[in-house]
């Protein structure tokens, strides 16, 4: 437990050294704050525009954070550092895990202070935000999970550029696969609840629970599988 | 295979299987939670949607704006672009509401369309202004353009007028409109005389909603007693002064207008040749010049001043003898 922990931490520190993280993230914010000024041009629909402007900039923020994995992992390996840690007592399994909690963690900072920070602009523009938006928004942060489960996946065996791209199609389809032909094994549309946030519809918390639970297990499934193809690869 | 193996295999089913089974589940939810959602485009936009609703929303302003006026061409167009907004975000009520404002002159059935589209959707099946506009739209067509279909039109806006009424915190002053539909139809199809059918449909409408809201919309209903807006009684009340003054011998006009009196002006005092309200003291009627019966006057002939009181007049002091009530 404590090899993950450690894994995890690296990655985090690293990440989160880096001020450009901050400044994207304050541009994200001064993005949704924006949106209030197109007011005139929405024909008073400001709200529905700074709503879906949130919930898109945090949906792409944690994609692009948990995309970072595709170029951390592959990177790794051609330059040794993965050797180097897997020849001490450390299976590759907890290496692929510590990853996951590791990018998992900052992509679910990144998204919690852009999340704040809406609210917050939320709040002192339109009045208190319902509960619905606040639950909507707690999911958009669990899909963090299945997400970065799938970019280990792929960096655990294609290089930088492809595994980012590939992960980065897989992602976006993952959001309509039910949609488009029911496929029920790896589906982020449940995560994506910013209509109902927007209309204050009930989301429950037993919903909440469920989605959390489908998050964890997807991102479990996919550590085992991608375990599967990174214990056969000769490092 | 070993042992570590065969625990990651058994791991991966048991996560797949339970990952199923509550996706399964989660899908179920989301439509309690939310009924338009698969009325959603299936176009392939992540979980963006409900924002490219928005910037199509933008476009079609823009577009709008261009527009000096509307033609066929660009009715098609808008048309077209609502139904996009729409299928991205079907609770948009703005893309309901402008679009079909801007498409009622050119192609009020297009109009009508997004309407019905808004009407089924969730989150703006109970916003009466969808139903309101639908019904007004098909008015007006049929106002513009007279044709043998005028019937069917006239009756489906009448259906949207009674599903407005329906519908919470709906204006009154759409019952007016109503009303106008119900007469309008049987002056079309059964040749009935416009105002008495209104005023007909206005005495039948008033006693459903009395009875159906026991006390009434409207306020107090007793007995026999109708209580209504004092918008509505002036509308009723100027509705029986146009029956009397364009068919005075109509015997279905004069017993509709006794009727909707004694239901509904109990209280006030109406000259019965041109239906004005008169007032205490008033020998004759200040619209038609008519003597009228007069009242609230003190019953001693040596006085006969109007009085304020109810037991004894402020002027000779004398027992007020209380007038018979009017049948």
């Amino acid at each position: 437990m404590d090899e993950i922990f450690a894994i995890a931490h690296s990655l985090w520190k690293r990440l989160l050294a880096a001020k450009v993280v901050y400044f994207l993230t304050l541009c994200a914010i001064a993005l949704i704050g924006i949106t209030k000024m197109y007011d005139v041009l929405m024909i008073g629909e400001s709200r529905n525009l700074m709503v879906d402007t949130a919930f898109m900039l945090i949906t792409v923020a944690s994609m692009l954070t948990v995309i970072s994995l595709a170029f951390d992992i592959p990177k790794e390996l051609q330059s040794g550092i993965a050797s180097v840690l897997l020849a001490k007592p450390l299976g590759r399994t907890h290496y692929l895990i510590g990853k996951l909690v590791g990018i998992s963690w900052v992509a679910m900072f990144i998204a919690t202070l852009i999340s704040i920070g809406f609210l917050i602009i939320y709040g002192v523009t339109y009045g208190a935000p319902s509960a619905s938006m606040i639950k909507a928004l707690i999911l958009v942060i669990f899909s963090i999970i299945p997400m970065a489960s799938v970019v280990l996946f792929f960096s655990s065996f294609l290089n930088e550029a492809v595994a980012a791209t590939i992960s980065t199609i897989a992602i976006w389809f993952g959001y309509m696969l039910f949609a488009m032909n029911g496929f029920t094994v790896y589906d982020l549309s449940v995560f994506n609840m910013s209509a109902e946030a927007f209309y204050d519809d009930n989301i429950t918390n037993m919903y909440l629970l469920k989605a959390a639970f489908s998050a964890v297990l997807t991102g479990i499934s996919m550590v085992c599988f991608t375990s599967f193809i990174f214990n056969k690869r000769d490092l | 295979m070993k042992k570590s193996n065969i625990i990651k295999v058994i791991i991966l089913l048991l996560a797949l299987g339970l990952n199923v089974k509550t996706l399964k589940s989660l899908h179920a939810e989301q439509v309690v939670i939310n009924a338009d959602r698969p009325k959603i485009s299936k176009l392939p936009l992540a979980s963006f949607h409900k924002f490219w609703a928005d910037i199509q929303w933008m476009l079609m302003i823009q577009h709008m704006g261009s527009i000096d006026l509307t033609t066929e061409q660009n009715s098609k167009e808008l048309y077209s672009e609502a139904n996009t907004i729409i299928d991205l975000d079907p609770g948009f009520y703005k893309a309901y509401e402008i679009s079909s404002l801007m498409l009622s002159a050119k192609k009020p059935q297009f109009a009508i369309n997004l309407l019905k589209r808004g009407q089924a959707s969730v989150h703006t099946t109970n916003d009466w202004r969808l139903y309101s506009m639908a019904g007004n739209i098909r008015q007006q067509e049929i106002f513009f353009n007279k044709g043998p279909d005028n019937l069917t039109k006239l009756r489906e806006s009448i259906e949207f007028y009674r599903e407005a009424l329906n519908k919470p915190g709906v204006i009154s002053v759409l019952e007016k409109s109503f009303i106008k539909s119900l007469a309008q139809e049987r002056f079309e199809s059964k040749g009935d005389k416009l105002l008495i059918s209104e005023l007909q449909e206005w005495f039948k409408h008033l006693s459903q909603s009395n009875y159906m809201n026991g006390e009434g919309e409207h306020g107090n209903s007793t007995e026999g007693y109708m209580s209504v807006s004092e918008e509505v009684k002036s509308e009723l009340l100027s509705l029986i002064q146009k029956i009397k003054q364009e068919h005075p011998n109509d015997s279905k006009g004069r017993a509709i207008s006794d009727k909707v009196i004694k239901a509904l002006f109990k209280d006030i005092h109406i000259c019965f040749r041109c239906f004005h309200e008169y007032h205490k003291g008033d020998k004759y009627c200040n619209e038609c010049s008519k003597p009228v019966k007069i009242f609230g006057v003190c019953s001693s002939p040596d006085c006969a001043k109007v009085i304020r009181g109810h037991k004894f007049c402020e002027h000779c002091g004398k027992h007020v003898v209380k007038p018979k009530r009017r049948k």
